[in-house]
This record gives structure tokens, sequence and C-alpha cells, in this order.
């Protein structure tokens, strides 16, 4: 192994100045991070795979006359939400707990100093990810959608008004990806983020689920079960039988948006607390 | 410049660093000693702001490194050569770094050259071996051509033209007038790279001093002395403060005497004098001394016990004698 010694100089000191940390540059920075991972790319690709499995087997599946009670977008828009929301979930935890896994943490930590800050550019630098997989396995569904239904010989409904529905899963996507993520930064391990993730998306829905019967009033907890808010949110109704504005869409998306508010302050102050 | 001001840090019950207040100068390489526990590590999290001081501060040029706009270019850090995912390539790695200061592909080559990664650098983490990671660390460390160089154990695991490298690397950034700040359990490699010292010993500051003091304090007057007539010198030295040990036939030390006054003995006698020293502590010697009463875990003096008893050969014989 050849060494050099001649340091190889930036700038003059004054020219440094040039090279000050920025948000932007963050970003940027944790976008070349994710994209030297291999665990994003297998991510997205599952996400698109599994999109594709689901709404290939559903539509070869169900009953002929079942066929186009949910046209397009909508119909892939649930299934791909709803069915695979252990993917983004999964991911966002994995992108969050490799920093700890590796100890890369303190060099990032010690390289960018605000901490806060730097959480929020790899948030940004998720959901630019998550969006672009979404979008991608939205348009493979419904490519294979069509395909299997021609292959049924029934035509379905594309409404492009509904086109909005796309936007909801995307969005329902990357609110369980950060999900993901602040539970990672919060456990600094994989496998904890990961359990945990699982327990709070269908174990604690079991759960409520069951408790209702017991208890009656349960029944006006089910709303503010995660899966059950993401259901809501993709237009999905029917987990829950209560139909108050928790249940609707904008509901739904409340409730998402308040888990992800607790548990991204939650790791935005002990990142910010513990030591590295 | 960096100032460690009552720099104090506990967990739970116990204190790692206990009211450290020391300045590490720019323009020298100063090393950084202690015994394993003694808060070399915590201290060195510390001023990259890792770890939260418990109470004291840490000034990086008379301001704190997180009001820094640009801290790359500010200090460089080697705490770990571990810390890269194991799946990612040295050089996206380098990237990822460099990118968060706008820093592009050019510098990281730059650094992948010179610290010879660069047939590697598109190679997983994985591959790499504890020397290419020690070499890894170091072009992270440097990647924003920074002030200020720490460096936790660098030569770990390198080859001896690696730790040639990183001997004339941090002689070259101090010589810049760069503050260096290297931490090292091997004595010889600190001895010969340190121009001055930080010892501590469980949390509290043993010596801040420059290592040419700090091993002339810590040495005894002492002459070597190699000559034909080496025993009748000693005889002639004879005195209730003077000791004399025999090295060889032909060489002694003797300990209470200046090399000076046994070269005028041997002078008033007419003996030959083929070698005259002065004896000098090593460091490790001196480091020894000083932290003897800080170690912290102590190795047993004698071998381990082996937990099952082996049968002696003799034994063994007599068995099969019997048999």
């Amino acid at each position: 192994m050849t060494t050099a010694l001649s340091i190889p100089h930036v700038a003059a000191p004054a020219d440094r100045r040039e090279h000050n940390r920025t948000f932007t540059r963050m970003i940027a920075s944790e976008l070349i991070k994710a994209k030297a991972l291999p665990s994003t790319l297998w991510c997205a690709v599952l996400t698109v795979l599994l999109g594709m499995a689901i709404t290939a087997g559903i539509l070869g599946l169900i009953q002929h006359d079942s066929l186009g009670s949910h046209p397009l977008p909508r119909g892939i828009a649930v299934g791909l939400t709803l069915e695979s929301a252990f993917v983004p979930i999964i991911a966002g935890c994995l992108l969050a707990s490799v920093e700890y896994a590796s100890n890369a943490i303190r060099t990032t930590l010690a390289t960018t100093q605000r901490r806060v800050a730097w959480l929020g550019a790899k948030a940004v630098a998720s959901v630019i990810i998550q969006v672009i997989t979404q979008l991608i396995a939205v348009i493979m569904c419904a490519i294979v959608a069509v395909t299997v239904c021609a292959a049924r010989g029934v035509s379905l409904a594309v409404e492009p008004h509904q086109i909005g529905w796309i936007a909801l899963c995307v969005l329902g996507a990357v609110m369980l990806h950060l999900m993901g993520l602040a539970l990672g930064m919060l456990t600094r391990s994989a496998a904890a983020s990961i359990t945990i993730s699982v327990g709070i998306m269908w174990v604690l829905l079991t759960i409520v689920d069951m408790a209702s019967y017991m208890l009656p009033w349960m029944v006006h907890v089910l709303p503010a079960v995660p899966y059950n808010a993401l259901s809501a949110l993709v237009g999905a109704n029917g987990q829950s039988e209560a139909h108050t504005w928790w249940t609707t869409q904008l509901g739904g998306g409340t409730v998402c948006l308040i888990w992800l508010v607790v548990f991204s302050a939650g790791a935005a102050v002990l990142l910010k607390r513990r030591d590295a | 410049m960096i100032e460690l001001i009552d720099l104090t840090k506990c967990y739970g019950a116990t204190t790692a660093v206990d009211g450290l207040s020391v300045s590490i100068q720019s323009g020298m390489v100063t090393g950084f000693l202690g015994p394993n526990g003694a808060g070399k590590s915590t201290t060195m999290r510390m001023i990259v702001g890792l770890d939260k001081p418990t109470a004291g501060r840490v000034l990086i040029d008379g301001k704190a490194l997180i009001d820094d706009p640009a801290p790359m270019t500010t200090i460089g850090a080697l705490l770990d050569a571990g810390t890269v995912p194991k799946a990612c390539s040295g050089r996206n790695y380098l990237l990822g770094l460099a990118a968060t200061h706008g820093f592009g592909a050019t510098r990281v080559d730059q650094l992948l050259e010179l610290t010879g990664l660069t047939a590697v650098a598109h190679r997983p983490f994985k591959t790499y071996s504890l020397g290419m990671g020690q070499r890894l660390g170091i072009a992270a460390a440097l990647i924003g051509d920074p002030e200020i160089v720490l460096l936790d154990e660098p030569v770990n695991g390198l080859d001896p033209e690696g730790v040639l490298w990183v001997r004339s690397l941090v002689k070259q950034l101090a010589a810049e007038g760069r503050t260096v700040f290297l931490s090292s359990h091997l004595m010889s490699e600190m001895a010969q790279t340190a121009d001055h010292l930080i010892i501590l010993g469980r949390g509290h500051l043993l010596a801040d001093t420059p290592m040419d003091e700090f091993l002339r304090a810590s040495s005894e007057v002492a002459s070597r002395v190699r000559s034909p007539q080496a025993a009748l010198l000693a005889q002639a030295l004879a005195a209730p403060t003077v000791r004399v040990s025999f090295e060889g036939p032909d060489e002694i030390i003797v300990h209470g005497v200046q090399p000076g006054a046994v070269g005028q003995v041997a002078a008033q006698y007419g003996w030959v004098i083929d070698g005259l020293a002065p004896v000098i502590s090593s460091l490790e010697d001196a480091y020894m001394q000083l932290t003897d009463s800080s170690v912290e875990y102590r190795s047993g003096a004698t071998a381990p016990q082996p937990l099952y008893a082996r049968p002696s050969t003799s034994n063994t014989t007599s068995d099969k004698e019997t048999h």
C-alpha cells in the first residue's frame, strides 16, 4: 500500500467559508449515504415487487364480478399502502439503526455538530427516496393490474380525477417510513425498532380490537391505532365500526401525524441529549 | 488551540474525567497518555461534542465547536476506525462525509491517494483490514483540511510502512502550524512523535509537560560506561551515594554520578573509555513510574492457572509403564 505524504490543501483559510455546513449539504450527504447502502435498494425493490405481487394476487383471485369495484388508482393505493406497510417502516428502522450499528453516527455527529438539523436532513433525504420508490411501485402495480384484468377479460375503470389517491398512498408510506426512522433513532437498534414497529402497527391493533369486545368504550380508541389511522387516510374504512371524524381521511391523517410527531420529537430530544 | 476548562464527565457514580484543565497548543504534536479507563477517549469524545460534559467546557480557538459554521474545517477526528457501514465502500463513505461541507469527489480522491486507498476505494468496508480501516479513518479526519487533528490510536493495525507514514504525517501536520492531539498506548511510537505530553490517571491530570522535560524529570543521575577497566573504575567510584550495576564484563551503569565525573576519574587513572553516556529513562519507564498508582485495570503478576490439570510427563510415562 503506497502512501503519499504531501497533504492536499483545500484552499486558503479565507476561502474555507465556502465550505460551511448547510442543511442542503447535509441532505445531499444523507442521500449519498442512503444510496451507498444496499439495504436502501433492497427495501425499494421489495416495495415494488411486493406491491406487484399483492396486486397480481388480489386481482387474480377475487371473484369476477368484484373486479372493478375499486377503480384504478384507488384500489392500488389502498392495497399497496396497507398490505405492504411493513416495508417502508422497516426501511426507516434500518436507515436509522445502521448509523448506530456501525457507529457511523459518531463520525456524522462530530462532522455536522447540529444534531437535530442532521436528523431533519436525514428525514428529508428519506422522504425523497420513499416518494420515488412509492411512485415507481404505483406505476408498476398499475401495469400489473391492467395486465391481470386484461387476461381475465375485464377492463378496469380508470378514473383520472382520482389521481389524488396516489398522493395519499405516497403520503401514508412516507409517514410510516418516518415513524420507522424515528423509532430507529429512539431505540438505536434494528431489532428493537422493527419489533416495536410491528407491535405498534399490528399487535396493538389486535389487542385493542379484541379488548373492544369486552370493553365497549375501547371502540373509540380504535381510530387512534396507527394501522386504522393509516386505513382511514387511504380511504379503506371498515377496520373501525365507529364512524366519526377520526375515521375520515383527514382524521386518519391527523392521527398518523400525531404518532409521527410524538416519535420524531422523542427521537430529536434523545438525540440531542444523549451521548453519541 | 484546544482549551479544556474544568472538564468533568460522570457516568452515574463513576467520574471518568475530573476537573481537567489543559490547553493543547497548535504547531506541535501533543501526546495523550493514560492507563485503560483513565478517561482519554471520554475526553476526546467531549472535545468533538459527542459526549456532553457534566461540568466544564471545551473551547476550540476560543469558541464552542457547536457554534462553528464549518466544523469539518476546524477539527478532524479519528476516534474509532470501524465507524463505517460494512456494505458501504470507502469512497462512498468519504463522499457522504465530504458532502456535508460541500467538498466533492476531487477532494475525496486526493485523500484516497494520500492514504494509499485508491486501489480499494470501491470495495465494501467489510473487506478492509484493520490497517485499511485506520487509513480510511485518517482520510475522513483530513477531508476538511482541518486546523486541529485528533487521532485516537492511529497506528493500531498498521504495517511498519503505515506506522512510519502516520508518524511523518502527524509531524508534518504540526509543522504546518496545526494542533495535533494524539492518543496511543505505544510508548515507543509516542516517544518518537510527540513534542508535548498530557497524561491522565483515573480521570485526573497527572502531567502536562514537554516530552524532554518529562523524561529528564523522571530520570535519575546515572552514567553508562564501557571500558576494559570497568571493574577497576567501579571500585574507584565507590562511595555511599553511588551504586554500580554490571551490564557485562566491560560495561557498568553508575547510579548517582554524572558522566563528566566518571570521565574525570578514568582520565586520572589513565583508563580507556570506549563509551560514556548519561542514562535517560525511556518514556515507558517514566510513564510507568508516574501512572503506577493510577492503573485501574491491572493484570495478574503470574500466569493464569490452567482450568484442568494436565498430567505431567512422568505420570504419563508411569501410566504407560503400569499398563
